[in-house]
């Protein structure tokens, strides 16, 4: 008997029904006539069927769509796209680095702003200058802190992983006039890595995940991100399904 | 008999309100400058606001960008500000 898989009818069947893939499917193998397969039932699967990712996947399954403009761990995010979407890709998890990251920034910002606040008035050259140069260099520095704000805002906004059905995407925001982004297919992922260090990280489940491709990027990591464990899983669970649809004949 | 422009620098320094008004000048000049720059960068903001925001639109792409325009508005009036206060 032929593996569940390589039925058509058991497939289709699969696509409505099955909650689980855990629970429902097998780890395909190597059928050399996987191709043929199909054709010989009376009601053939169509060569372009696509399963829709809460069939294959508990983590998209297990979770709500997001709609948290903020989120750091956006399951299928409202109304984010990429520039490089295809009509039929789907997002399936946003990420971004936890928010948590942004603690030291913003305690930066805090001494910025209440610096002319409390040294000022006890700064005796600066009580020396006229008031039109003091009122001039106090708006300058408050100037100075909203640009340093806006730009560590943009740069954890943007920097930003983005895992659709059949590929990934590394957007990275190095500075205001640098930024690059890799992509990834899917089904060239040779090994996921996750790590996890640090009381903290460990209680606020933070960690990185490291992705080693065969595309030109070898290498994807996505530094502290939250839920590290869930998109390895996410990952391993796309690959499954990649492999499924190469062997099935679905591939896109 | 003509001094020295040497002299002349130091006897223009001795004097205390030419001596402030000499400092005052070049602080405007350089925060002027500074400000100018700044400008540049604010416009920076801008461009890479919105060349992030066609890479990736999220529904926070409006207010991002209002942030990046109020920023902009904000550098213009300090700017304004020197340019009319010193």
């Amino acid at each position: 008997m032929s593996p569940e898989i390589f039925n058509a009818k058991t497939a289709r069947a699969g696509t409505h029904s099955q909650k689980k893939i855990g629970t429902s499917t097998t780890t395909p193998q190597f059928h050399p006539h996987a191709q043929q397969q199909p054709q010989s039932h009376s009601q053939p699967q169509h060569p372009h069927h696509h399963r829709r990712a809460e069939d294959y996947s508990t983590i998209i399954a297990s979770h709500k769509p997001s709609t948290n403009s903020l989120a750091s761990f956006a399951i299928r995010p409202a109304g984010v796209t990429f520039d490089s979407q295809e009509p039929d890709e789907e997002v399936l998890l946003f990420l971004r680095q936890h928010i948590i990251i942004n603690i030291p920034w913003l305690i930066a910002v805090a001494l910025m702003i209440i610096t002319p606040l409390i040294l000022l008035p006890f700064f005796s050259p600066f009580k020396s200058i006229p008031w039109n140069f003091q009122f001039v260099l106090v708006l300058s520095w408050y100037l100075l802190t909203a640009g340093f704000a806006i730009e560590k805002i943009l740069m954890w906004l943007f920097n930003s992983f983005i895992i659709t059905d059949e590929r990934m995407v590394d957007i990275d925001l190095y500075s205001l006039i640098f930024k690059e982004a890799n992509y990834a297919q899917i089904d060239k992922i040779q090994d996921v890595t996750v790590k996890t260090g640090g009381a903290l990280n460990s209680l606020l489940d933070v960690g990185d995940v490291f992705v080693q491709t065969a595309s030109e990027v070898p290498e994807f990591i996505f530094d502290n991100i939250y839920h590290p464990t869930k998109v390895a899983k996410l990952l391993n669970e796309l690959m499954i399904e990649e492999h499924r649809e190469e062997l099935e004949g679905r591939v896109r | 008999m003509n001094q020295l422009p040497v002299s002349q620098f130091v006897s223009f320094f001795s004097n205390p309100q030419n001596a402030t008004s000499a400092v005052l000048g070049t602080m405007k000049i350089l925060i002027v400058l500074v400000l100018s720059l700044y400008l540049v960068f604010g416009v920076v903001i801008l461009r890479q606001i919105s060349l992030m925001t066609k890479t990736v639109d999220t529904p926070l792409t409006p207010k991002i960008k209002f942030l990046g325009y109020i920023h902009m508005i904000f550098s213009i009036l300090v700017w304004l500000c020197a340019i009319v206060l010193l």
